[in-house]
């Protein structure tokens, strides 16, 4: 087993995390510009069950314009031996409430706080009664990156990233409730006034199946929404509770192999007739390959099932799909004289185009 | 007794024109003057789409483009639990007309689902829909 963490530890990173990720807020209502957009997003996973929660808030700017509204939507996603349920819903601005400067989120009813240390996450989706409530218990420090530059067009996104968590609590989705204890987690939280006019990303995270191993990976790609121009990318390494390694631009090589077959399910439901019935975006296979400083790793991803999330935009009648493929993920190599290898479960993003 | 059809297709419209004007613009130029004639079970409609919002009519009348099809099916391909192309082979979805005809009402149709997937209303219509597929199953 990975070591248990001391009480100092448990208590630096609860500290960096209170200081790190609270909610960032819009200013829109206090005179600031229109635009802002912030997510919390949670993946847990144990064998046979991979669950995705999203609690997206954004300035509200379809007409008429009204400074501080806001429109919330909490996407919950659950893949149990490769069937997916879920769903998103809107949440309206009067039933949002925020506390910035914390972590605390109130979207109808679902709720995210962070109290002693602990995320506190309950969902609920109301037309189809699937309902979960978790406590998060953080085993590793964040990593914050702030001012990432983007396209001309595009402000600048910053993002915080927690790679290993552990979740316990209950899961309600048709009519069963499952009990999650010590299932591993994935967190991270994404703010900015950046659009989907030209932004683009892949984005991936993995734990190894076997808890004793230490190594926890973030991989993450920002585009162009052609993705012919990269912004920037990034394969992030942490050793235990430290972030240890991280390559970056020219030290990394992308591959995408061919397509993935899986039937996607996708969210809402109505947006089925905006896509088309297969996902061109996620390859069958997905290859990073880091190489710097006598440092050299290769992941190799194998995506086997996929959700979308077709995404309206606010500038214009088109939509973005938000491809999360679940698979699995082998990384070998070496960083800093030392052996690197684990196979384990694995989640991606990859982004994609609607009608 | 459900409700009728052209009473849940009148909202419809009305729902995208009031909570995004930008896609019902854009379905209304999309249509243009065409007439569509849409059977849903037992009832056949004339839909035609004005500046004011979507007419919906019980008359008699030509039309350019005719769609015939089920409340089941309806509510099954806006879940995404079937495939338009899948339907028209198996004849749960009927449709009729010129190329170009479809083509304007297919374009048509496509901006009145990404209004739909941008209002905030668009739920508890589907939920009306399902009730009418359960109450089309339940009578049959």
């Amino acid at each position: 087993m990975t070591p248990l963490l001391r009480l100092p530890q448990v208590r630096a990173i609860a500290s960096s995390i209170a200081r790190t990720d609270y909610v960032r807020r819009s200013m829109w209502g206090l005179g600031g510009r229109p635009g802002h957009r912030e997510w919390f997003h949670f993946c847990i996973s144990e064998p046979g069950l991979t669950l995705l929660v999203n609690f997206n808030v954004a300035d509200d700017v379809r007409a008429p314009l009204t400074p501080g509204r806001q429109m919330g939507r909490v996407v919950v996603l659950v893949n149990e031996g490769g069937s997916w349920s879920g769903d998103v819903e809107e949440v309206a601005s009067e039933r949002i409430r925020l506390a910035g400067g914390r972590i605390f989120l109130e979207l109808a009813e679902s709720r995210l706080e962070f109290d002693d240390g602990r995320f506190r996450l309950r969902a609920l989706l109301q037309r189809t009664g699937l309902e979960l409530d978790l406590v998060l218990e953080p085993a590793v420090f964040p990593s914050l990156a702030s001012n990432i530059t983007l396209a001309a067009s595009e402000a600048p996104i910053n993002w915080l990233v927690v790679p290993r968590l552990k979740a316990s609590g209950t899961l309600k989705v048709g009519g069963r409730v499952r009990a999650l204890s010590n299932a591993w987690a994935y967190h991270d939280h994404n703010w900015g006034f950046f659009s989907h006019r030209d932004f683009a990303w892949q984005w991936g995270h993995a734990l190894s199946d076997d808890p004793a191993n230490p190594w926890a990976l973030v991989f993450t790609r920002l585009t162009n929404r052609a993705q012919s121009d990269v912004f920037m990318q990034a394969l992030l390494l942490w050793r235990g509770q430290q972030q240890y390694r991280v390559l970056r631009e020219a030290e990394l090589t992308v591959e995408s192999i061919g397509r993935c077959a899986a039937k996607p399910y996708t969210v809402p439901s109505v947006a089925n007739l905006l896509v088309s019935g297969s996902v061109t975006e996620v390859p069958e296979l997905f290859v990073v390959r880091a190489r710097g400083g006598g440092d050299d790793v290769t992941a190799r991803f194998d995506p086997q099932d996929v959700a979308r999330i077709v995404v309206p935009h606010d500038h214009d009648l088109g939509t973005t799909v938000i491809n999360e493929a679940i698979g699995r993920l082998t990384l070998k190599g070496h960083v800093r004289g030392e052996s690197v290898a684990f196979e384990g479960r694995a989640v991606f993003e990859f982004l994609g185009s609607g009608a | 007794m459900s409700e009728p059809f052209a009473l849940l297709l009148s909202d419809a419209f009305a729902c995208v024109a009031r909570e995004c004007p930008a896609a019902y613009r854009a379905m209304r130029e999309s249509l243009g003057e065409r007439c569509v004639e849409l059977c849903v079970g037992d009832e056949r409609l004339l839909v035609s789409l004005s500046d004011a919002g979507g007419e919906v009519s019980t008359s008699n009348g030509e039309a350019e483009v005719r769609v015939r099809t089920s409340d089941r099916t309806l509510h099954a391909l806006l879940c995404g639990h079937a495939d338009v192309l899948e339907c028209l082979l198996d004849d749960t979805l009927f449709v009729r007309g010129d190329a170009n005809e479809l083509l304007a009402v297919a374009d048509s149709t496509t901006f009145f689902i990404k209004g739909a997937v941008r209002c905030a209303s668009t739920p508890n219509l589907l939920e009306r829909l399902e009730r009418r597929a359960h109450y089309s199953e339940g009578s049959r």
